[in-house]
C-alpha cells in the first residue's frame, strides 16, 4: 500500500490547527451544561486520532508492521481492544480495526503507519474526521445508554477493554468501555450524526441531572 | 344503591390519606392503596358501564386485568385515556373517570335501546344486514355504528406524556411476583445471578395479597415483606412494580411496560409516564397465576356480579364489602373461602354449588357458619336491573343437563360466581408454547418444553401456596444454574396452614336452564366485553362456523381489550359440548402480544418529533442556518435548498444563484457526497468490474465519470473515480446512494471476489467538500492558494494535491453546472473554514452561495442526469443516451450481460430526451405524462368493465390514449431565458424535433423534443 500524495491533515501548521471545528464545537456548552456531575457527565473529545486499519489478522507482516508502528498488534479477539501507551487498537471485524489515539494533527501517526505497511496487503484511512468521540462517565453512564443501547452493557458482559459495533438512537456507532470505576464509555459517532447524538444523550442524561 | 361499604378495619389501604375522586360527575372518597373500582365497591358503586352492543347496565366482575366491563375514560383534555381498566387505577387525589359507551348517562342510556333490539342483533347482524347494500353502509349505516360503537374517545391533542424504552439482559426473569414468582426470584437471586422481577401491580405478592394464609407460622403479607427485603438486598435484582410483560419472543426477548406516574403529575425527559422494558433472558420463569373463570347462564352479567377472587380481594385487600346478601354459585371449593370472609363480615350468604355433592365436612362447616349451602343447584336467572335483586336456583336433573323441579327466589344484591381457575398460559403461548386440556384439574396447562423457559404455580394450574413456594425455589434455583451460577441448597420446604391447595373442581360450563340460550330472552353472556352469549356460538355452530379460529370471529369471542381472559375458555367449552367435541380437541385460539393495551406513545418512546429520525448536518450548516438557506432533505441530510434574500420567492432566488453561476462565481456545500477509499493491488480490476467504464487505466491524479449497473443492467449510481496512487483510488456516489453503494461494493468482495486484494473504507465525514463554480471561479482561488490552476498543468478531470486558504486540500477539477469549478476536498472539521474563506475571497466578486435547487437546474441545462430523478432503477446507460461511457472492451462488468438482453436493446424503450413547451414561458410540472396526441385531461378515458361484446369500453374518446413517457426534471432557465426539461420519451432518441403533448389540469401543453443538452453544447465553458 502506498500514496503517494500527501494527505489532508498532515504538515498541518498552527493556523491549521486553530482552524479546526469539531462536530460538536457549537453544543459542548450545551453537553456540560446536561451532565450531572458525580452521575453522569458527556463530553466530546474532539480531533481524537483515528485511522481506520484493514489487513490480514493471520499475516504476519501486516502484524509486524502494525506493532511497529502503533506500539500493539492488532488484536484478534472479537470486540475487544489493545492498548500501548495512548495509543489502542480496537477490533471492529475479523479484517477492520480503528487506531486512536491522542490528537496528532501532523498525522505523524498515520505516516508512520503507511510507512510501515507500505509494502504489505492492506489499507490504513485517515478518519480522525469521519467520526467524533463523546465520552460519557459515572456510576449512571451505563443506565444512560440503556435507554438505546441494545447490547449488554453490565460490567459482567461488557468490562473495560471491550468495543462493540451498534446502533443507538438510529445511528451507528462503536461503543468503547474504557474505565470500569468509575464507568466510562466512548460513543465512536459519525460526524453528521454528533449533534443527533448529543442530542439524544442531553434527553436521555435529565433523569439523572434532575434528581442530582 | 350506594353509602359506605368500607370495611371498619384490616386490607392494604392507608386509612390516614384520603384521596376524592370523581366518577361520572359525582365526588367521592377513597384511600391510598385504594384502586378506582375498589374505591367505587367502598362507595356502594357497582354500575360503572354499559355493555358495547345492547347497552346493558355492567359492573365490576374483577379485581385484575382481566375486567371486562369496567372500563374507563381517565382524565380529560390532552390526557384523557380511553378505556383504561378501573381495577388497574391506582386512586390517586383528583381523579376524574367517566363510564364509557354511555349516552347521556350510564343510569339514563339511549343506547339500551337495542336491548329490545337484541334478537335481531346476533352474530353476524351487521354484516348480513348492511353489508348488501354498499351504499347505504358507506352513506347511513356505518356512520352512525361508528358512533354508537366502540369505548370511549381517543384524545384529540397531542399527548403531552414523556415515555421512554430500556434495553437489559439479564440471567433470570421472572414474571409475576405472587408466591411462586417471589420464592423463584429470591431464589435465584441468591445465586448472585442478574435477576428482574416484574409484576402489573402496584405491589408485589400476588394471590398473597388477597388469601389470609400462614406461612411458616406468619401471616403470608409478612412472608411477601421478607421476600422483598432479602431481594431488595441483591445489588443484581432488579424490582419492577407496575410492570405488565407483554409479550414474550423468541430467544427469551420480553417486552414490558412500566408506569411510573399514575397521578396527573407531569412527566418530563427526567420522568417519564411510562418505560417499556426490552429485556433479554438467559432463563425465563413464568409465574403468571390464573385467572378465574365465571359461568355461564340467564342474565349472568346483572351489576353486582363478581368472581368470588375479585370479592375477596376487595374484602381482604381493599377492605370493601362487594355486597351483604351475596348468593355464590360455585363448581369448587376455592369460592367458600369467600363464603366465610364474607360471612366473617356480617354478610348474609347462601351458596349455590353445581356439583353434585359437596364435602361433607365443607357441607358441616358452613352450616356452623349459618350458610345455607346448595347443593346440585343451577340458576335459573337473574332479576334486577342496574343491580342484582334476585336470584332463581333450582335443583339439576339426574344426568346434570336439566333442571328438576321448580327455581326457589333468593333475594340478594350480590351474586358472587366461580368456575375455576384457568392458568394464565398467554406469555408462555406468545412463543408457540402448546397446551393441553388438564379434565382434571380444568384447565389448560402448557405441554411443550422450551429451552430457557419455566412455568411454575398457577401458570401451571397448580394452586396450593406452599407448592407455588417450593416449586418456585427450584425453578429459581435452577435457572440461575442454567445460566451458571452455582446454586445454593435447597431449603426447607414452606409450611402453610390451610393451604386449600385442592379445589375439587368439577367442569361446568354453560348451567343447565329451563330454556336453552337461543330461545331464552335472557342472555347467557360468554364475552362481557363483546357481548357474546352462548346463543352467538349456537348460531355460529348452526352456520358452519365450527372452527374454534371460526367462531371467534364470528362472535367476537375474545376480541376485547381484555383479550378474553374471563370468556375464551367457557366460550370454546360451549363450542366444545355444541359441536360434540372434547376441549381438547376444540383447541384454543392463538394467544398474541400484547398481554395488556399498550398505548401508542409508550411504544414511540423518545422517538418522536426531533428525535424520530437523526438529521445529518456538515461541518459548514451553521453558516447556511446563520445565512437564511431554507433546507431541503435529502435521505437524513439537511442540505441548503436556496438561499433567499429578502423578499425574494423561490423562483427569484434560484434565477439569481443561476446566474451568479454563469456569469460570476458560486459556492456549493457538496460535503454530504459519498466517499469511499479504494486500497489495494486489485483496486483497478475491482472498479472496472464495478463500473461500466474502464477504471484501471486511469493514470495518478486524474479523474474519471463513472456509471455504476446492477445485474439487471439498470443503472444504480454515478460518481467519479480518482487515482490517489498505484494501488488506491476515492470514489464519490451519490448523498442517497453511499450507504447502499457501500454495502453492494463490500457484498461483492467478499462473496464474488474474494480474491481481490482490496479494502474499502467509507470516509464521507472524513473529507468537506465546497465547489466553487463559475467563470470568476479561478481568480477567487488564486487569493486563496499558491497552487498552480492554469488549465494546461491543471486539466480537467485531474486534481492536485495542496494548501486552500492556510488548509491542507484536495482540490478536483469536476463541473456539475458545466462552468469552470474546482471541487475542494478540506479535512471535515476544516469545512466550515475553509467555505468562509471562499466567502470572504470571493466577496468583491460576486461570491453566492447556492443550494442544491440551483445545482438542479444547473445541471439539467448541461443534460448531466441525477440519478434517482432521471432514472428509477429501470434505465440503461444506452436509455439514457450514455452509451458512450459502456466499455467495449471490458470482458465483463456488473449488468454487462443484462444490456444485450432482447428487451434492453428494443428501440422503442424510454430513452432521455430534452423537452421544450411550446409555450417558452411555462414551466411544465414533473411528473407530467406525455402522449402523442393533444388529447385534454377530460378525453383520458376512465377504463369500464368489458361490454356485452367482449370488447372494452372507454371513455368517450372510444380508445387509449398509449403513454409515451413523462417528464423527470422541469425548469424555469435563467441563462435560455425560458422553460425546459428532460423526460422519458418512447424510442425518443430518433425523435428529436417531433411535437409530443402533456395534458394537464385545465391545458393541454405542446412540449418538442430535442436534444438533452441545452446549455454549452460544445463544453468550452468548463476552462474558465
Amino acid at each position: 500500500m502506498a500514496d503517494t500524495i500527501a494527505h489532508a491533515g498532515t504538515h498541518a501548521d498552527t493556523r491549521a490547527q486553530e482552524l479546526r471545528f469539531s462536530p460538536l464545537e457549537a453544543v459542548s456548552h450545551r453537553l456540560v451544561a446536561a451532565s450531572a456531575p458525580g452521575r453522569v457527565e458527556a463530553r466530546e473529545l474532539p480531533f481524537t486520532t483515528q485511522i481506520g486499519l484493514r489487513g490480514a489478522g493471520a499475516d504476519a507482516a501486516f502484524v509486524k508492521a502494525v506493532k511497529a508502528a502503533v506500539g500493539v498488534a492488532p488484536p484478534v479477539e472479537a470486540c475487544t481492544v489493545a492498548e500501548k501507551g495512548d495509543n489502542r487498537i480496537l477490533w471492529l471485524g475479523p479484517d477492520e480495526w480503528l487506531v486512536v489515539a491522542p490528537d496528532d494533527p501532523d498525522g505523524a501517526l498515520l505516516a508512520k503507519l503507511e510507512k510501515a505497511l507500505a509494502k504489505v496487503s492492506a489499507a490504513a484511512v485517515d478518519l480522525t474526521g469521519n467520526r467524533t468521540v463523546i465520552e460519557l462517565t459515572g456510576p449512571d453512564a451505563r443506565a444512560v445508554l440503556e435507554k438505546a443501547c441494545r447490547h449488554d452493557l453490565h460490567p459482567r458482559a461488557f468490562p473495560a477493554g471491550r468495543v462493540v459495533g451498534t446502533l443507538m438512537a438510529h445511528v451507528q456507532l462503536f461503543l468503547e468501555k474504557t474505565v470500569e470505576e468509575p464507568e466510562t464509555f466512548r460513543l465512536y459517532v459519525r460526524s453528521s450524526f454528533a449533534r443527533h447524538m448529543a442530542s439524544w444523550l442531553m434527553d436521555a442524561m435529565a433523569e439523572f441531572a434532575e434528581s442530582t | 344503591m350506594t353509602g359506605s361499604m368500607r370495611l371498619p378495619g384490616g386490607g392494604r389501604i392507608d386509612r390516614s390519606r384520603p384521596l376524592d375522586f370523581t366518577f361520572n360527575g359525582k365526588r367521592y372518597t377513597g384511600f391510598e392503596g385504594d384502586t378506582l373500582a375498589s374505591a367505587l365497591i367502598a362507595n356502594g358503586v357497582h354500575l360503572v358501564a354499559r355493555s358495547m352492543k345492547y347497552h346493558r347496565p355492567r359492573g365490576l366482575m374483577t379485581a385484575g386485568s382481566d375486567e371486562p366491563n369496567g372500563m374507563v375514560q381517565l382524565a380529560t383534555g390532552a390526557r384523557t385515556e380511553p378505556n383504561i381498566k378501573a381495577t388497574q387505577i391506582p386512586l390517586y387525589d383528583g381523579l376524574e373517570a367517566s363510564s364509557v359507551n354511555v349516552f347521556p348517562s350510564v343510569e339514563t342510556d339511549i343506547g339500551a335501546v337495542n336491548s329490545l333490539l337484541s334478537p335481531f342483533m346476533t352474530a353476524g347482524f351487521y354484516y348480513k344486514t348492511f353489508m348488501p347494500n354498499q351504499a347505504f353502509w358507506n352513506k347511513v349505516a356505518e356512520p352512525i355504528i361508528r358512533k354508537a360503537a366502540g369505548f370511549g374517545k381517543a384524545p384529540t391533542e397531542p399527548d403531552p406524556d414523556v415515555y421512554d424504552h430500556k434495553h437489559v439482559h439479564c440471567d433470570v426473569m421472572v414474571v409475576g411476583a405472587g408466591p411462586a414468582g417471589l420464592s423463584a426470584a429470591r431464589a435465584a437471586a441468591a445465586t448472585g445471578a442478574r435477576v428482574i422481577l416484574a409484576d402489573e401491580q402496584a405491589e408485589f405478592g400476588g394471590s398473597l395479597l388477597s388469601l389470609s394464609r400462614e406461612i411458616d407460622g406468619k401471616p403470608s403479607v409478612d412472608w411477601v415483606r421478607s421476600a422483598i427485603d432479602e431481594l431488595a438486598g441483591h445489588a443484581e435484582a432488579t424490582l419492577l412494580k407496575r410492570t405488565t410483560v407483554v409479550g414474550l419472543y423468541d430467544q427469551n426477548y420480553l417486552v414490558a411496560l412500566q408506569q411510573r406516574i399514575d397521578d396527573l403529575a407531569p412527566s418530563s425527559p427526567a420522568n417519564p409516564r411510562m418505560r417499556v422494558w426490552h429485556i433479554r433472558a438467559k432463563q425465563v420463569i413464568l409465574a403468571t397465576g390464573s385467572h378465574e373463570r365465571p359461568l355461564v347462564f340467564a342474565d349472568n352479567d346483572r351489576p353486582g356480579t363478581m368472581l368470588a377472587s375479585a370479592a375477596l380481594t376487595y374484602m381482604n385487600r381493599y377492605a370493601a364489602l362487594p355486597c351483604k346478601r351475596p348468593v355464590i354459585v360455585t363448581n369448587n371449593d376455592w369460592a367458600y373461602e369467600t363464603a366465610r370472609t364474607f360471612k366473617a363480615h356480617g354478610a348474609d350468604v347462601t351458596v349455590a354449588d353445581t356439583r353434585k355433592s359437596v364435602a361433607d365436612d365443607l357441607k358441616a362447616e358452613m352450616a356452623h357458619l349459618g350458610i345455607e349451602v346448595l347443593a346440585n343447584t343451577t340458576v335459573t336467572g337473574v332479576s334486577g336491573g342496574k343491580r342484582v335483586a334476585g336470584v332463581s336456583l333450582a335443583p339439576m336433573s339426574a344426568d346434570g343437563k336439566g333442571v328438576a323441579g321448580s327455581a326457589r327466589s333468593v333475594s340478594a344484591d350480590g351474586l358472587i360466581v366461580s368456575g375455576g381457575y384457568s392458568a394464565a398460559v398467554h406469555l408462555f403461548c406468545h412463543v408457540g408454547g402448546k397446551l393441553r386440556f388438564d379434565d382434571e384439574r380444568v384447565s389448560f396447562v402448557p405441554a411443550t418444553e422450551r429451552k430457557g423457559l419455566t412455568c411454575i404455580g398457577g401458570a401451571l394450574a397448580d394452586f396450593g401456596v406452599a407448592s407455588a413456594i417450593d416449586s418456585g425455589a427450584e425453578a429459581g434455583r435452577k435457572a440461575a444454574e442454567a445460566a451458571g451460577f452455582k446454586p445454593g441448597k435447597a431449603g426447607k420446604g414452606a409450611h402453610v396452614a390451610d393451604d386449600r391447595a385442592e379445589g375439587n373442581v368439577e367442569a361446568a360450563w354453560l348451567l343447565p336452564s329451563t330454556a336453552a340460550p337461543n330461545r331464552s330472552k335472557a342472555k347467557f353472556f360468554v364475552d362481557y366485553q363483546n357481548d357474546t352469549g352462548a346463543a352467538d356460538i349456537a348460531l355460529a355452530v348452526r352456520e358452519g362456523f365450527e372452527s374454534v379460529e371460526h367462531m371467534k370471529r364470528y362472535t367476537l369471542t375474545g376480541f376485547g381489550t381484555d383479550q378474553g381472559k374471563l370468556g375464551n375458555i367457557n366460550g370454546l367449552a360451549i363450542l366444545a359440548q355444541l359441536t360434540g367435541r372434547t376441549i381438547q380437541e376444540t383447541g384454543t385460539t392463538t394467544f398474541r402480544p400484547p398481554y395488556t393495551p399498550v398505548t401508542f406513545g409508550a411504544l414511540a418512546g423518545r422517538d418522536a418529533g426531533d428525535m424520530l429520525d437523526p438529521v445529518r448536518v456538515t461541518n459548514i450548516h451553521d453558516w447556511h442556518a446563520g445565512n437564511g438557506a431554507v433546507f431541503e432533505n435529502v435521505g437524513q441530510w439537511k442540505r441548503p435548498w436556496y438561499y433567499p434574500h429578502d423578499g425574494e420567492s423561490m423562483h427569484e432566488a434560484v434565477a439569481r444563484e443561476c446566474r451568479a453561476a454563469r456569469t460570476a462565481v458560486t459556492a456549493l456545500d457538496a460535503s454530504t457526497l459519498g466517499k469511499i477509499d479504494v486500497t489495494g493491488k486489485d483496486a483497478g480490476i475491482f472498479l472496472d468490474r464495478v463500473y461500466t467504464n474502464m477504471m484501471s487505466t486511469l493514470k495518478v491524479g486524474s479523474v474519471r465519470y463513472g456509471l455504476m449497473l446492477k445485474d439487471d443492467g439498470m443503472v444504480y449510481d454515478d460518481g467519479t473515480v480518482s487515482r490517489l496512487a498505484d494501488d488506491r483510488f476515492l470514489v464519490t456516489t451519490t448523498t442517497g446512494g453511499a450507504a447502499s453503494v457501500f454495502q453492494h461494493l463490500e457484498d461483492y468482495l467478499q462473496t464474488e471476489w474474494m480474491d481481490l486484494d482490496v479494502y474499502l473504507t467509507s470516509v464521507t465525514e472524513q473529507w468537506a467538500t465546497v465547489t466553487v463554480s463559475g467563470p470568476k471561479a479561478r481568480v477567487l482561488l488564486e487569493r486563496i492558494t499558491g497552487m498552480t490552476l492554469d488549465p494546461a498543468d491543471f486539466p480537467f478531470m485531474t486534481f492536485r494535491d495542496g494548501t486552500v486558504a492556510g488548509l491542507p486540500a484536495r482540490v478536483f477539477r469536476i463541473s456539475f453546472t458545466g462552468e469552470l469549478s474546482y471541487e475542494i476536498s478540506v479535512a471535515w472539521y476544516h469545512g466550515k473554514a475553509l467555505w468562509e474563506a471562499v466567502m470572504e475571497a470571493g466577496r468583491d466578486l460576486g461570491i453566492t452561495p447556492y443550494g442544491t435547487e440551483t445545482m438542479h437546474v444547473l445541471r439539467a441545462e448541461k443534460g448531466f442526469i441525477i440519478v434517482g430523478q432521471e432514472t428509477d432503477g429501470t434505465l440503461t446507460p444506452y436509455d439514457l443516451g450514455m452509451g458512450w461511457i459502456v466499455s467495449k472492451k471490458k470482458d465483463d462488468f456488473v449488468g454487462k450481460r443484462s444490456l444485450s438482453r432482447p428487451d434492453t436493446v428494443r428501440e422503442d424503450r424510454k430513452q432521455l430526451v430534452g423537452l421544450l413547451s411550446e409555450d417558452a414561458g411555462f414551466v411544465v410540472p414533473e411528473g407530467a405524462q406525455l402522449v402523442d396526441t393533444p388529447v385534454t385531461l377530460k378525453d383520458v378515458p376512465h377504463f369500464k368493465p368489458p361490454g356485452l361484446d367482449g370488447a372494452p369500453i372507454y371513455g368517450r374518446s372510444q380508445s387509449p390514449v398509449p403513454m409515451l413517457g413523462h417528464v423527470t426534471s422541469s425548469y424555469w432557465s435563467d441563462a435560455l431565458g425560458r422553460s425546459f426539461a428532460l423526460g422519458l420519451v418512447k424510442g425518443g432518441q430518433a425523435r428529436h424535433g417531433d411535437t409530443i403533448y402533456a395534458p394537464l389540469d385545465g391545458r393541454t401543453v405542446a412540449m418538442r423534443i430535442v436534444d438533452p443538452v441545452f446549455y454549452d453544447k460544445e463544453g468550452v465553458r468548463r476552462d474558465g
